[in-house]
């Protein structure tokens, strides 16, 4: 218990648009602890970036809006606090990385000045010394010869270089927690495996908790603890990642699973999951996954399966996984 | 760079030599004897040859189109037959009221323009966007000479706040500057609005905000300056705007510049005068163009290479 640093209770973030209002996050429930690496993984469009953007207070607003819900951090509800009192916890306990490292650089400031400027704001740094401390950030996500990149404009930098910077921004100031939302996704192979291998790193040398955002479960072996995966809004199944990849309870884990390749089977052809995410305006009845599912029974139509305990750190929101008919083969 | 300019200078060469050639047959197919015309009323036939021979009237077109470009070449406008004054000399005179017309207008166009802009952006489809947004459309569309006969009508003639005619007092100086403002007011905050609001899409915004940086922080430092460079392009562009507006502010005024001095010209059959300042407005235009294309391109390889 006195491990927790975050606890998200039953987070409702819905969109306003032309076609209606739509959840995009549909009470959601998780929890991080102290200095662990959590990898939350899904399709595309279920719900990831948003429920990152919640915890940071980021979410666009029009259209986006926090309807419900709580987000415990160290104690306190971020969703009740005031804009600025949640802006403090921006970039300084609670910082974020972005999937886009080309474009999420202004492009008209040097690399220090933007570094400097979370140490600036939240620490009240003057200039040299908050300099110091971006060179010395630099130095930290092993950038070659920071007192000269310092100076430089992120075009100068490739891709890699300013995701590297982009981290050393996020942890300037010694968040307690570090969003991660798609970090290695715009980047090529070897530059990925480089900045995960720098993402652990933080978390041994500074503690730092991560939320890891990501689709490639591949990824989430490598770097998380546990792993939560969404589907339309909902969280599915949560597991420790050793049990995920070894019995994994949702039909949909299962399907992610499946479609990707492993070395030690020998498969003809990589298996996908058959259908396509539906539309958040028009949720089907029941269980969200339901018309997708190889499974699916009548009362996966008739009613939504609740999200509950399967086992020690382990929760999944499945009727037929409750029954043992999926699970351990 | 050098070579860019270069280039622009030299294809400006046969604009304006089409502008001299549209102004000089122009002028010369307006109905009516200019001599007489300009000799007045109780002028006698010896004086009306006078001014017919002065001018070169006397002679065939390409004769005539001959010597003013030989005049020109000199950098010779020729002179006025109305006042006896070197044409350069009556621009001279009227250059400065104009120059201090266009230039209040644009300072008052592009202060309350980009801020209007700034303040729809962050805020847009707010009450204060809808209405601004709504103000600049009907500004955009109004005609100029409507506008500053309206501003006399309610400032001068029913309020008697304002002078409707003249120069003076800088009194003088508020009905012409807001009535050329207008248009290009209007135009700069629709324009700074669109390019503000691009730019607060980015991601590099977004990254600001997560940083936890004050919102009036993200805004000045973050995208403000991101925003500048297109909406430098946009002011310069109103500079045309501006020189066209002029002409008809200053009539509607009675402001004394260079676009009074080209209609009065007209009107009095005043060929040399209506040349000059067409052709002096035509070069400006032309130069004004240049630089802000020099401009631009000097500002966006900063972005880019520096
Ligand atoms: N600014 C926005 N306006 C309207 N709808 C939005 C906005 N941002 C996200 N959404 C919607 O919310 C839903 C969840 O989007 P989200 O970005 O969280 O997905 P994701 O899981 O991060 O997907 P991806 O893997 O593609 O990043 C989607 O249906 C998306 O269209
Ligand atoms: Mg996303």
């Amino acid at each position: 218990m006195t491990d927790r640093l975050l606890t998200v209770n039953d987070l409702k973030t819905y969109f306003r648009t032309s076609e209606g209002v739509f959840p995009a996050v549909d009470g959601v429930s998780f929890h991080l602890d102290k200095g662990e690496t959590v990898g939350l993984v899904g399709e595309s469009g279920c719900g990831k970036s948003v429920t990152a953007l919640s915890l940071l207070g980021l979410v666009p607003d029009p259209p986006g809006r926090i309807v419900g819900g709580e987000i415990l951090f160290q104690g306190q509800d971020l969703v009740a606090l005031p804009a600025d009192e949640r802006r403090k916890i921006r970039g300084n306990k609670i910082s974020m990385i972005f999937q886009e490292p080309m474009t999420s650089l202004n492009p008209v400031y040097t690399v220090g000045m933007q570094l400097m400027e979370p140490l600036r704001f939240h620490r009240g740094l003057a200039k040299p010394e908050a300099r110091a401390r971006a060179i010395e950030a630099l130095k930290q996500v092993g950038i070659p010869a920071p007192e000269r990149r310092i100076d430089d404009y992120p075009h100068q930098l490739s891709g890699g270089m300013r995701q590297r910077v982009m981290i050393a921004m996020a942890l300037t100031c010694q968040p307690q927690l570090l969003v991660a939302d798609e970090p290695t996704t715009a980047l090529d192979v070897t530059i990925q495996a480089q900045i995960l291998e720098l993402l652990k790193s933080i978390k041994t040398t500074l503690g730092t908790a991560i939320l890891l955002i990501t689709h490639d479960l591949g990824v989430v072996a490598e770097t998380a603890q546990r792993v939560i995966v969404m589907y339309a809004g909902k969280i599915v199944e949560e597991a420790p990642v050793r049990d995920i990849f070894k019995s994994p309870f949702h039909p949909y884990t299962q399907g992610l699973l499946a479609s990707i390749p492993r070395i030690d089977a020998t498969v003809d052809r990589l298996s996908t999951i058959e259908g396509v995410v539906p539309n958040p305006l028009h949720y089907p009845a029941g269980c969200r996954f339901q018309p997708r599912c190889p499974r699916a029974a009548a009362q996966c139509v008739a009613q939504e399966p609740p999200l509950v305990a399967a086992g020690p750190g382990r929760r999944v929101a499945c009727w037929l996984a409750d029954k043992g008919v999926a699970g351990d083969e | 760079m050098g070579v860019y300019i270069a280039k622009r200078l030299l294809m400006s060469i046969p604009v304006l030599l089409g502008v001299i050639i549209l102004v000089f047959l122009m002028v010369r197919m307006v109905p009516g004897d200019p001599a007489v015309v300009m000799a007045g009323e109780q002028a006698t036939a010896e004086q009306v040859d006078a001014i017919r021979a002065e001018l070169h009237l006397d002679k065939p077109l390409p004769v005539q189109f001959g010597l003013f470009m030989h005049d020109l070449a000199k950098g010779d406008l020729g002179r006025s037959p109305r006042t006896h004054a070197p044409v350069s000399e009556e621009i001279g005179a009227r250059l400065g009221n104009s120059v201090v017309l266009m230039f209040t207008s644009l300072l008052l166009a592009t202060v309350i323009g980009v801020a209007t802009g700034v303040i729809s952006a962050v805020k847009p489809y707010s009450l204060f966007d809808s209405l601004a947004m709504l103000v600049s459309l009907i500004g955009v569309s109004m005609p100029v000479f409507w506008l500053g006969l309206m501003f006399i009508l309610l400032f001068s003639v029913q309020l008697g706040l304002l002078p409707a005619a003249g120069t003076g007092t800088w009194l003088h100086l508020v009905l012409p500057t807001v009535c050329l403002a207008t248009v290009p007011l209007a135009m700069i905050s629709r324009m700074t609005r669109s390019c503000v609001l691009e730019v607060m899409g980015q991601d590099y915004i977004r990254t600001a905000r997560a940083k936890g940086l004050p919102e009036r922080v993200v805004i000045a430092v973050h995208a403000l300056k991101n925003a500048f460079i297109p909406i430098i392009t946009v002011v310069g562009l109103q500079m045309g705007n501006l020189l066209g507006g002029a002409v008809l502010t200053e009539n509607v005024f009675a402001w004394p510049g260079l676009g009074r001095l080209m209609v009065d010209s007209i009107l009095a059959r005043d060929y040399p005068v209506v040349q000059g300042t067409v052709l002096f407005i035509a070069v400006c235009f032309v130069f004004i163009n240049i630089l802000i294309d020099v401009l631009y391109v000097y500002l966006d390889a900063r972005v880019r290479f520096d």
